[in-house]
């Protein structure tokens, strides 16, 4: 009996639901409507074009500035009367045990949130290091302003082999250099999670390189919960990457991140996303986010 | 004594000549050099409207650049040089290169180019005749600006690497694919 308890505790403690979260600090964010800003528009007509090429944040110079470049942004976009707000405040925790790595994230229940996306990197892809989520989005994808008439998702420049400031197009490298790619982890993992009625998640995950591969649904788990006014929702995966298209999640790098949602009504680019934050397994190596060693 | 006032009539012909002269080429180059006789060419009228868009025509502090400020050099040499080449200008003007918009946007990239190559060969003096880094007060910049500013002086780079499109509409939008390259 004693022994059941034991591997029972021993269980619970190991799960995001067991995590006294109260006890964990967290990083304020403020997600933002994007609109139709890309990748190529960063390196071009964005002011500080050559301050991303040089390697430095959005955060350098944009952070607080999140809210009033939401309300800016949608006030002259077509989709504005499709979004019932142009920002959202969330709080970012994370912990980790042995195992896993656990990503809470929690914004007043007021504002219902349906889809959380949330994108990682290991450093890897040096666009997603200055750009978070900005370095997969591009002139000529599916929504975007070169759109054409097919479906293009979400794409890395370095599976074209021609980019130029419409986007990379059907431009795509060999299969084998794709291959390359993934081997060397020069792809972003995407963790999704849906929430169905009753808001339970379901989640997906999978990566961005030539184009959005949603293919796992057993890796990330996530859990969501309403506490005292806030929603929450915790994303957890084991540490070590269990699939080619995964990131090791290790203490010796950091943890590039980008977070997306879409509230109730909402979907493809009408979202509100972070700008590129960063988690740290590490409590000597500073970071947007540094997780408790639980 | 037959010679001497020989001597003395050329001398006084040649000073007095110089003198219309130099007075004659500073009143040309003087006006010349408005903002008015810069647009009494249909041509140059759309870039007046362009520059009366931006900072350099209208600002917190009151200062007004005009197209002299920026195309026309201050030493006199420079200037001369300036004025001297500007005469195709003139040229182009009766054949009618740029008669229309559509062919003013033609050429609009190539002649930026020339302006852009002759402000890099001059590290960009004219820009330099109203700003200096030791003038600046880095602090009161965006931080982006105070980064990039930094850079540039460490560099010794020239106003125009950066500044382009500021007083006129961008003739390098669209980019080229040769800006889309990380350099870290």
């Amino acid at each position: 009996m004693r022994l059941l308890l034991l591997i029972l505790f021993s269980l619970l403690s190991n799960s995001a639901s067991a995590i006294d979260w109260s006890k964990i600090e967290g990083t304020q964010l403020t997600l933002f409507f994007p609109g139709q800003y890309s990748w190529e528009w960063l390196l071009t007509s964005h002011q500080g074009a050559n301050s991303i090429k040089k390697g430095r944040g959005c955060f350098l110079c944009h952070k607080g500035q999140e809210k009033k470049k939401g309300e800016a942004i949608l006030k002259h976009d077509h989709h504005h009367n499709a979004m019932n707000s142009s920002s959202l405040d969330v709080i970012v925790k994370a912990a980790y045990d042995k195992d896993d790595l656990h990503i809470n994230i929690s914004h007043d229940a007021h504002q219902s949130v349906t889809n959380y996306t949330l994108m990682l990197d290991d450093g890897s892809v040096r666009a997603s290091t200055v750009a978070g989520c900005w370095a997969y989005c591009h002139e000529d994808q599916s929504e975007m302003k070169a759109a054409g008439t097919g479906e293009r998702s979400h794409y890395l420049s370095q599976s074209r082999s021609e980019l130029t400031t419409q986007g990379g197009g059907d431009s795509l490298v060999s299969s084998q250099t794709l291959e390359k790619l993934v081997s060397e982890k020069q792809f972003n993992e995407i963790w999704q999670a849906r929430l169905s009625t009753g808001n339970k998640a379901v989640t997906t995950s999978g990566y961005i390189l030539e184009k959005r591969h949603l293919v796992d649904n057993n890796s990330v788990k996530a859990q969501t919960r309403h506490h005292h006014g806030q929603n929450a929702i915790v994303f957890s995966r084991k540490l070590k990457s269990a699939r080619k298209f995964q990131k090791d999640l290790n203490s010796e790098n950091l943890i590039y991140l980008g977070l997306a949602v879409h509230r109730k009504g909402n979907s493809g680019r009408t979202h509100l996303v972070s700008f590129p934050f960063t988690l740290s397994l590490n409590k000597n190596i500073s970071a947007d986010v540094n997780a408790k060693a639980l | 004594m037959f010679l001497s006032k020989i001597i003395f009539s050329v001398t006084a012909l040649v000073l007095i000549g110089a003198l219309v002269g130099g007075i004659t080429i500073g009143t040309v180059v003087q006006n010349t050099s408005t903002q008015e006789y810069c647009v009494s060419c249909h041509e140059m009228k759309a870039l007046e409207v362009e520059l009366k868009q931006t900072a350099h025509y209208k600002n917190a502090s009151g200062v007004r650049a005009t197209c002299a400020d920026c195309h026309v050099p201050e030493d006199w040499t420079s200037k001369l040089w300036a004025k001297t080449k500007a005469v195709k200008d003139l040229y182009y003007h009766v054949l009618g290169k740029i008669d229309t918009a559509e062919e003013f946007e033609q050429h609009r990239l190539e002649m930026a180019q020339t302006v852009w190559k002759q402000m890099e060969k001059t590290d960009s003096e004219t820009c330099r005749n109203c700003h200096s880094f030791s003038a600046m007060k880095l602090e009161k910049q965006t931080k982006a600006a105070q980064l990039e500013h930094k850079d540039a002086i460490l560099a010794g780079q020239t106003c125009i690497k950066c500044h382009k499109g500021i007083a006129h509409k961008d003739a390098s939008k669209p980019a080229s694919k040769d800006s889309l390259k990380l350099e870290f």
